[in-house]
């Protein structure tokens, strides 16, 4: 026994598909070429990962090869070749593959086709519900906001019907540089059943000719989303998020050119947003009144944010229930020292606070309620400080208001006014381009907070 | 009566003693014995677990007779150590994140420990982690496998891996084509 070669062979096929597992997708599917026995063995690869064949395709096109000897465009010819090299699929005595996800990278091309059915096998035959599309960029791009791709949601309801009979198995959708639905579409025309199953959607490097209609339409053709990412999409667009019934938990927008994101009737646990640099402006509004009676816990907040880069926390990744470290307070109308009160108190641990007055002629405020004791708070920034009577009895009061914990420190505010670059009081923060302050920009508001809805409200616990 | 009551107290008290001893003796195909914590080895072996629970652990040595005494060594070797490491809070990979694979890499120790098997002994550890149901164990020695194999042309992990070439010339060259990207060497 002991003379018997050791090696895979001797191996039960149970190890060798665990072995197989932990390959790249490259290196599983050659093991085909060892031997029989391996090629005949059912593939399980965790990720199929289809990249880096540029080089591949230039060298058979310089060598002259092609697949079927047709005499294609040189557009067309080095398709044909990834298509039928990635699935093997006129051989039809490879073993059965299964797949958890799949990542593919696209050349700019002609001919799509190939990889639309790739996409479509896997999906509907491979099980794969992770399903990642960067489209490349082309080596001499015609236009650079060209879209040359769109996501072939298409290919996934043919699939859907004849298989599950309810919508398609993909879970998780991250498109990049390639739009997910075609601009030109009906909106009367249904949903695509594409997405109807998609709880983790993430659009990235959208270009501009990805018109805000297109986002709405996707967004309200995913009912089951719980994760919505949105990373430069170059469009200036108006999202609206008319989540009444959505299930969405986070939302990421990040250094998105959107002229304003509204979530009504619900608010996210998590809303993450960075701007880019040459961003106007952007805003995400939140009816809050309704929204934060539904939500119990409440993990990171910017609220109604607009304005220069410098309003938007570059990190709001940290904070969690209760937990908000900073937050970005963009005042709406009939901002009154209860409303902050009330934020002050549904953020116990909140060090930072940076209040944004877009409207100096807001109404004198109910009363602060009685009380009122802050967390750990810090500091208070304020932009547009005009120094009226209620901005003035609002420091005041926060100077004033006592501290739950005598760890925190002295209370710093800070204060700036629209024509000054420092602080009012001390010279601090310089870097505050307080002259790209954006004009007032509530008066646009299509539904603007009644005055005093905060004020009704019994009790804004969060926590 | 008196007599089956007299036999359940034997029992009792054997089993008692049982559960006092805090190691498991296994025994090599080869004869050999080696003790291993009772603990480490329900912990990270589904078939000891169910064999301690089930009350057919040996004293004077559990045959294994399908586990050679080289391998035997190596498994006992990597349940001490394991009992001896503190375990790290890496899990698995969240579901958000798109295209990592969802396995647990390696610790450093555990790679240190397949790094110095030979050949064989890492073949012979494979067998024995997937006879004894050692997850864990299993793991880490088929992703060291799996290393040996990355960036390897066909024809050498055959070599390496003592895999016979049962393709003709035609059968590997069609497989060639068909699975072209795959075999294109970048």
């Amino acid at each position: 026994m002991d003379s018997t070669p050791r090696g895979a062979p001797a191996l039960p096929d149970d190890v060798l598909r665990l072995i197989l597992r932990r390959l790249d997708t490259r290196s599983a599917l050659a093991t085909a070429a060892l031997s029989k026995h391996w090629s005949r063995l059912p593939r399980h690869i965790p990720v199929l990962e289809f990249k880096r064949y540029r080089r591949y395709l230039r060298r058979r096109v310089d060598a002259g090869l092609d697949d079927r000897g047709q005499h294609d465009s040189t557009c067309d010819r080095p398709v044909r070749a990834p298509g039928h090299a990635f699935l093997g699929q006129r051989r039809n005595k490879l073993a059965r593959r299964s797949a958890q996800a799949m990542a593919l990278e696209l050349l700019p091309t002609n001919n799509y086709a190939p990889f639309n059915r790739l996409m479509a096998k896997a999906v509907g035959d491979w099980g794969v519900q992770d399903l990642a599309i960067v489209v490349l960029k082309q080596p001499t791009p015609p236009c650079e906001d060209d879209v040359s791709y769109g996501f072939p949601h298409h290919c996934f309801e043919g699939d859907s019907k004849s298989s599950t009979g309810f919508g398609s198995s993909l879970r998780r959708l991250r498109l990049s540089k390639c739009a997910p639905l075609a601009s030109g579409g009906r909106s009367r025309t249904p949903p695509p059943a594409a997405f109807s199953s998609l709880t983790v959607l993430i659009l990235q490097d959208m270009p501009r000719t990805v018109r805000g209609r297109v986002y709405r339409r996707v967004i309200r053709a995913c009912p089951m989303l719980e994760v919505l990412h949105l990373k430069s999409c170059l469009t200036r667009a108006r999202i609206c998020f008319d989540t009444q019934t959505s299930r969405v938990k986070e939302l990421v927008i990040d250094q998105c050119t959107f002229i304003s994101v509204h979530v009504r009737s619900l608010m996210p646990d998590q809303i993450h947003s960075t701007l880019p640099s040459s961003a106007h402006e952007m805003r995400i509004l939140l009816s809050i009144s309704r929204a934060l009676s539904h939500f119990s816990a409440l993990e990171s907040l910017v609220v109604r944010f607009s304005g220069p880069e410098m309003w938007i926390v570059p990190d709001l990744l940290a904070p969690l229930v209760g937990e908000v470290l900073r937050l970005v307070a963009d005042l709406p109308r009939s901002w009154d020292i209860s409303w902050t009160c009330r934020l002050l108190e549904a953020a116990p641990f909140l060090e930072t606070l940076h209040v944004h007055v877009t409207n100096h002629d807001s109404r004198v405020g109910y009363g602060p309620p009685s009380g009122f004791r802050h967390g750990a708070l810090r500091e208070v920034v304020i932009l547009g400080f005009e120094g009226t009577e209620t901005q003035l009895h609002f420091v005041s009061f926060l100077r004033d208001a006592p501290n739950q914990h005598a760890t925190a420190g002295p209370l710093h505010t800070h204060v700036f006014s629209r024509l000054r670059s420092t602080c009012n009081d001390c010279t601090k923060h310089p870097c505050m381009h307080v002259s790209s302050f954006p004009s007032p920009v509530f008066r646009r508001l299509p539904t603007p907070v009644p005055a005093g809805s905060y004020h009704g409200h019994p009790t804004m616990k969060l926590l | 009566m008196e007599v089956d009551k007299g036999k359940g107290e034997a029992e009792e008290t054997r089993k008692v003693a049982e559960a006092d001893r805090d190691t498991v003796t296994l025994k090599s195909s080869d004869g050999k014995l080696f003790e291993v914590s009772k603990e480490a080895a329900a912990r990270l072996s589904t078939v000891l677990a169910g064999m301690i629970a089930g009350g057919s652990i040996d004293d004077n040595g559990t045959d294994l007779k399908q586990i050679g005494s080289e391998a035997l060594e190596n498994v006992v070797d990597y349940c001490n150590k394991h009992a001896n490491s503190i375990p790290s809070a890496a899990l698995i990979s969240s579901s958000i994140s798109f295209n990592t694979a969802p396995f647990k890499e390696p610790e450093e120790w555990e790679r240190k420990f397949v790094d110095r098997l030979s050949h064989d002994a890492l073949f012979d550890l494979v067998e024995a982690a997937n006879f004894l149901g050692m997850e864990r164990l299993l793991d880490v020695t088929c992703h060291k496998i799996s290393e040996m194999m990355k960036g390897k042309s066909p024809d050498q992990i055959r070599e390496v891996f003592n895999i016979k070439n049962d393709y003709t010339k035609e059968e590997l060259e069609e497989i060639r084509q068909e699975l072209a990207w795959a075999f294109y060497d970048d």
